[in-house]
C-alpha cells in the first residue's frame, strides 16, 4: 500500500521538528512533507491524506487554511490563542482545530492518525465503487447473452432442421452442394454446443457468488471477533 | 531535451549546469514530488557541495545535484539531517555558485530527503531568471 503522506505547514521550526519526533513512536509512520506557509500559498498542492498547521500568525493560519479548502483533504490546526479558535470555527468549519494546551502533541497524532485512516478508507471504497461499477457493466453484459441464448437456439434449430431435411434427400444434390449442406450443419452444431456452454457458465457464476457472499460474510465475522 | 547551460555574469563568473525545458513531471523522484510546491521550477542539473550545520562538533558537508531550480530557490536530495529553517551554503566546483540558503521545505521519503533551500541573498549570476 501506498504509504500515506502528512503535509506540514509552519513558521516555526519547532513546531515541525516536535510533530515529526513524536510521531516516530507510532506504528503507523507517514511521509512528511513540511513547508513554510510562504511556500504553501504560492504552490496548488494535493498529494497529501492530511494537512497539519501550526506555528502560524492568526492571518495566515487563516489565508493557507483557505487555500488547501480547495484540496478537500482534511486540515488539523493547532491554534494558541482562544481567538483563532473561533475564527478558524467561523471561517472554515471543515478544519479542525485544537488549542495548544498540555498534551495537545498527543491530542494532534491521534487527531491526525485517525483522519489517515479515514482516508485510506475512502480510497480503498472509492476503488471498491470503481470496481464494482466495472463488474455491473460486465454482469449486464453476460445477462444480456443468456437472455439471448434463447433467440440463438431457435434460430439454430431452424438451420440445423433444414440442414438435415436436405442431407435426407438422396440424389437432390451434387456432392459439392451436399459437403457445403453439411459444413452447415456441423457449423449450427458447433454453435449449439458453444450456447450450451453459457449455460454451463451461468450456473458456475451463480456459485461463485455464492461462494463469495459466505467468504465476505465469514471475513466480517472474523474482522468483528478480533475488534 | 537537456542541454548544458552556462551562464555568464558581467564579472566573469559563469554557472555551469545542464538544464531543460521539459515541465515537471509528477511522480518520478522525492526531489520532483517536492517541486510540485514550487510552480516556478526548472529542472536542472548542477553539481555542488553543500554545507552546513553540525553534528557533535563535526560539520556537516556532502555532494549533491540541485534537480531543480526558481529564481530563488534551489532542490536538491540530501542524505544529511537536514531540519526544516536550517542555514546552509551551497557551492559548486569552480565556486561561480557560491550562495547561503535556507531550507525552507523538506520531504521525507523512504529513507531519502529532498530539500528545497531559498537563497539569503541574491544571486546575481543565477541561472534560472524570474
Amino acid at each position: 500500500m501506498k504509504q500515506p503522506s502528512v503535509l506540514i505547514i509552519s513558521d516555526d521550526p519547532e513546531f515541525s521538528r516536535t510533530v515529526v519526533n513524536r510521531w516516530q513512536t507510532e506504528r503507523l509512520v507517514p511521509e512528511f512533507t513540511i513547508v513554510s506557509s510562504a511556500v504553501c500559498n504560492g504552490a496548488r498542492v494535493s498529494e497529501y491524506q492530511v494537512a497539519i498547521l501550526g506555528g502560524m500568525p492568526t492571518e495566515t493560519s487563516l489565508t493557507t487554511l483557505a487555500r488547501l479548502a480547495a484540496s478537500n483533504r482534511p486540515a488539523v490546526v493547532v491554534a494558541k490563542d482562544a481567538a483563532l479558535v473561533k475564527r478558524i470555527r467561523d471561517e472554515h468549519p471543515r478544519a479542525l482545530v485544537l488549542r495548544e494546551y498540555l498534551g495537545w502533541l498527543e491530542a494532534l497524532v491521534l487527531v491526525a492518525g485517525e483522519a489517515l485512516r479515514r482516508a485510506e478508507v475512502m480510497d480503498r471504497a472509492r476503488k471498491a465503487e470503481e470496481k464494482a461499477t466495472s463488474n455491473e457493466r460486465l454482469a449486464t453484459l453476460g445477462r444480456y447473452m443468456l437472455d439471448m441464448r434463447h433467440s440463438v437456439n431457435n434460430a439454430l434449430t431452424s438451420v440445423l432442421g433444414n440442414a438435415e431435411l436436405l442431407l435426407l434427400e438422396p440424389g437432390g444434390f451434387s456432392p459439392e452442394v451436399r459437403d457445403q449442406i453439411d459444413t452447415i450443419h456441423t457449423m449450427a452444431l458447433r454453435i449449439h454446443e458453444i450456447v450450451q456452454r453459457f449455460s454451463s457458465l451461468d450456473t458456475e457464476m451463480s456459485f461463485a457468488e455464492r461462494e463469495s457472499q459466505s467468504d465476505t460474510a465469514k471475513r466480517a465475522r472474523a474482522s468483528s471477533s478480533a475488534d | 531535451m537537456s542541454q548544458e547551460i552556462v551562464v555568464r555574469s558581467d564579472d566573469g563568473d559563469a554557472i555551469r549546469g545542464v538544464g531543460a525545458s521539459a515541465s515537471v513531471s509528477p511522480g518520478e523522484s522525492v526531489v520532483a514530488r517536492l517541486a510540485h510546491f514550487f510552480p516556478e521550477a526548472t529542472p536542472v542539473r548542477i553539481s555542488v557541495s553543500v554545507t552546513g550545520g553540525e553534528i557533535g562538533g563535526l560539520g556537516l558537508h556532502e555532494k549533491t545535484v540541485i534537480e531543480f531550480a526558481t529564481p530563488n530557490e534551489v532542490l536538491f536530495a540530501s542524505a544529511l539531517p537536514l531540519e526544516f529553517a536550517d542555514q546552509l551554503r551551497v557551492r559548486n566546483a569552480d565556486n561561480s555558485l557560491d550562495a547561503e540558503v535556507f531550507v525552507v521545505a523538506v520531504q521525507y521519503h523512504a529513507g531519502r530527503t529532498a530539500v528545497a533551500a531559498q537563497f539569503v541573498k541574491k544571486v546575481p549570476n543565477w541561472i534560472v531568471k524570474a
